[in-house]
């Protein structure tokens, strides 16, 4: 994917908010098929994200941060690799399987604490671990980077954790991939 | 100055940073032509902002390793595990662009002390270990420590200490940067258990200076790029200022693939690749290379040619050998804001100011507990670095599991917001030893088709004997200071943004690549700048050495091309 293309994707994102997503919370458009994702397996990792990061009323979550964008967004990067791309996919089916196998059930289906069960059962699987781990990651970029990418809206997750960011912050022309 | 010469320029400098920087700074206003090939961008003050994605977690700076990567060896029971950097978490590039890594230090500055210059005569050898006096001594260099007060802009203070070095100038020629009240709390931690903390100098202008900006303290310092120009990169101290000479050329996205030389054994020119991708060749009177320890060895290695069959500089077949890093402990404690009134829990908070405080006590350790009397280091106190994500990801890991949902979230508060901590970097020599060095990889081969520099990370036990000392009489302060959770600890895992060795200077050429002027025993117009030629590394951060000899060697080129001229602009 070109550059330009990305700076027009995170910039609609920015400012159209997710209120214009079909109906995946953060994403402004509609998700990337050639991430080789489809929209159900967007919800789990969405759902996914909700539970290693809930949105609270004094705390935001990945909800707030816009961490399924972030990551949708971050996937469409032209230094990602396929190889994670596909890792991420992978979890995501991984993860519907499990559920499916153990609870009889879509993930997106599952309470609260059967979701809690089945995501500390793949922990113990074979790259269920490092699968969690980087929608971990992806969740705290979305919530802790400046604002100008796009997640921490406003700069919440900096003020929730009572953060200063340094100065000057980078602008939108000066954005990491824009250097 | 013009010089009758069918050559492109008088001399040629391959890297940009800290080695590099001074050389072309004194030859071009000396008067001479220069050009600097510097293989990243030319990014400058504007350039550069306290962005977390840009600095570290896309590391926007560096090569990408994907394409550029290097191979790594270290232990695994009695071999060696190699993994190639693309495919794990080692990063052997330290800052690919104008000035190098230089503009990512954080600038605790520190000279050698004058033991460091004769660590075989003063302790003996040590087995395991290949250690040599230096051809030079602290006498040598200490005029060129005072240049780069001067000309890099180091503030600070001097007080007196039983190991300060001899100094030729009385003070540093700019105060001290603003101190966070935590020095204030070492201070008298250290005065209760009766060891001494002193200011630990630093590459950062306190006061604007070279049409450079004074510190503004944003809080963000150490890894990322400096945005008022107060940081002493070699960029803005040095190279700016030998641009506007107008006899320096710097030529950025300019990758050298080799250095070819003639059956006499000159070296004839660089071959490298531009900004566009097209092969070029230059050529110069004099040759410098100074790309880092590891690249450097790398880039001579790949040198070869009709007199020099194993790499250019390398009949004795030492070049990438005695790698080295700055060995040392490491350990933190964290105040709590709670324990203190709010006025001063708000100054606490206050990310801006700098700790700035050191040990030099045990420099050199003479205590039965620890055994026979041997060569120790420093110890620095210092913020934590404050990138979020960072810091954040770093407590999603609990012992085997994860962290997730509210577990992490009130994690993530108290760590965030109940305290602040304090770090400690101890340093000790990284012991020369058979197990550390570089060579070419015979498979994996860079972007531009030439083979990669293999690094093997091999390290001596000593550096965690010291180092553990070390780090525990860091710890014995936190403690003394009412900090919590206090660890200290040390590692054998090299910190790969301080590399020097490779390329040993002396008098010996069986013994050594370069002599005392770090020009190569057999290559007439080679020079080697950066921090290959030293022998050891010192018990302190060392980039103010690598300026001060580059400085040093500087000197020396200028003689051989002929001197300066007696109107040359000064300082």
């Amino acid at each position: 994917m070109r550059r330009r293309t990305f700076l027009l994707f995170t910039t609609g994102f920015a400012v159209m908010g997710p209120t214009a997503a079909r109906d995946l919370p953060g994403v402004a458009l509609l998700p990337d098929a050639a991430l080789g994702i489809d929209d159900h397996h967007w919800r789990v990792i969405d759902r996914t994200m909700d539970h290693l990061f809930p949105d609270e009323r004094n705390a935001p979550g990945a909800g707030a941060a816009h961490a399924t964008a972030w990551l949708h967004n971050g996937l469409r990067m032209p230094e990602v690799d396929d190889a994670h791309r596909r890792f991420i996919g992978e979890g995501a089916i991984d993860l519907e399987r499990l559920s499916r196998e153990q609870e009889k059930k879509s993930f997106l289906e599952l309470t609260t604490a059967r979701r809690e069960a089945v995501l500390r059962q793949l922990e113990l699987r074979p790259g269920g671990k490092a699968w969690l781990q980087e929608l971990l990651r992806y969740i705290l970029e979305a919530l802790l980077s400046d604002p100008v990418y796009g997640g921490n809206p406003g700069g919440t997750g900096w003020a929730w954790l009572e953060h200063r960011p340094g100065f000057p912050r980078p602008p939108k022309e000066k954005r990491y991939f824009l250097l | 100055m013009s010089h009758s010469s069918t050559t492109d320029h008088d001399v040629c400098i391959i890297g940009s940073g800290a080695g590099g920087g001074p050389v072309a700074y004194e030859l071009a206003r000396a008067g001479y032509d220069v050009v600097v090939l510097e293989k990243g961008k030319w990014l400058t003050e504007k350039e550069y902002f306290k962005d977390e994605m840009a600095c570290c977690i896309k590391e926007s700076y560096l090569a990408d390793k994907r394409t550029e990567p290097h191979v790594v060896e270290t232990e695994k029971g009695d071999g060696w595990r190699v993994r190639k950097t693309s495919e794990s978490g080692w990063n052997l590039w330290n800052g690919n662009v104008v000035g190098g890594s230089s503009n990512f230090m954080s600038g605790f500055f520190h000279r050698l002390k004058p033991v460091d210059f004769r660590l075989l005569s003063e302790f003996g050898p040590i087995d395991g270990a290949e250690m040599a006096d230096w051809p030079i001594t602290y006498d040598d260099l200490e005029p060129y420590y005072d240049k780069v007060e001067r000309i890099i802009g180091v503030s600070g203070k001097v007080v007196a200490h039983k190991f300060q070095e001899p100094r030729s100038s009385k003070d540093f020629p700019y105060p001290p940067t603003r101190e966070h009240p935590l020095a204030a709390m070492i201070d008298a931690a250290c005065k209760k258990i009766g060891t001494t903390a002193i200011p630990l100098p630093r590459a950062i202008l306190s006061r604007p200076d070279h049409g450079r900006r004074a510190c503004e303290y944003s809080g963000y310092c150490g890894g990322l790029g400096c945005a008022s120009g107060a940081k002493g990169s070699s960029r803005a101290a040095l190279l700016d200022r030998a641009v506007a000479s107008g006899h320096c050329t710097v030529l950025p996205q300019s990758h050298v693939k080799r250095i070819t030389s003639d059956g006499s054994g000159r070296i004839t020119g660089v071959e490298y690749v531009d900004r566009d991708g097209k092969a070029r060749r230059i050529d110069a009177r004099i040759y410098v290379v100074a790309c880092q320890a590891i690249e450097t060895a790398r880039l001579l290695l790949n040198s070869t040619g009709p007199k020099y069959p194993r790499g250019l500089a390398n009949r004795s077949g030492l070049v990438g050998k005695h790698l080295m890093f700055a060995g040392g402990g490491a350990g933190s404690g964290r105040i709590d804001y709670a324990d203190f009134d709010e006025r001063t829990a708000t100054l606490l908070r206050d990310n801006g100011p700098f700790i700035n405080r050191t040990i030099h006590d045990h420099y050199i350790i003479d205590d039965p507990d620890f055994g026979a009397r041997a060569k120790g280091g420093v110890i620095d106190f210092v913020h934590l670095h404050p990138n979020p994500i960072g810091r954040a990801y770093g407590r999603v890991t609990k012992g085997d599991r994860l962290r997730w949902g509210s577990e992490l979230k009130r994690d993530l508060e108290g760590y965030f917001r109940g305290g602040r901590y304090i770090k400690i970097e101890a340093f000790c020599d990284w012991l020369p030893n058979p197990d550390s060095f570089v060579r070419l990889d015979p498979a994996v081969r860079d972007r531009y088709g030439m083979p990669v520099a293999r690094a093997r990370f091999g390290f001596h036990v000593r550096n965690l004997q010291v180092g553990w000392y070390l780090a525990a009489k860091g710890a014995e302060v936190l403690r003394a200071m009412g900090a919590k959770n206090v660890v200290s600890f040390a590692s054998g895992s090299p910190p790969t943004n301080l590399v020097a060795g490779t390329c040993r200077f002396g008098d010996d050429p069986e013994k050594s690549v370069l002599d005392a002027d770090c020009r190569s025993h057999e290559v007439e117009n080679l020079y080697i700048t950066d921090g290959s030629f030293m022998p050891n590394a010192g018990s302190a951060p060392f980039t103010w050495t690598i300026y001060a000899n580059a400085f040093r060697v500087a000197d020396r080129i200028i003689a051989a091309l002929g001197g300066r001229p007696d109107d040359t602009a000064r300082t």
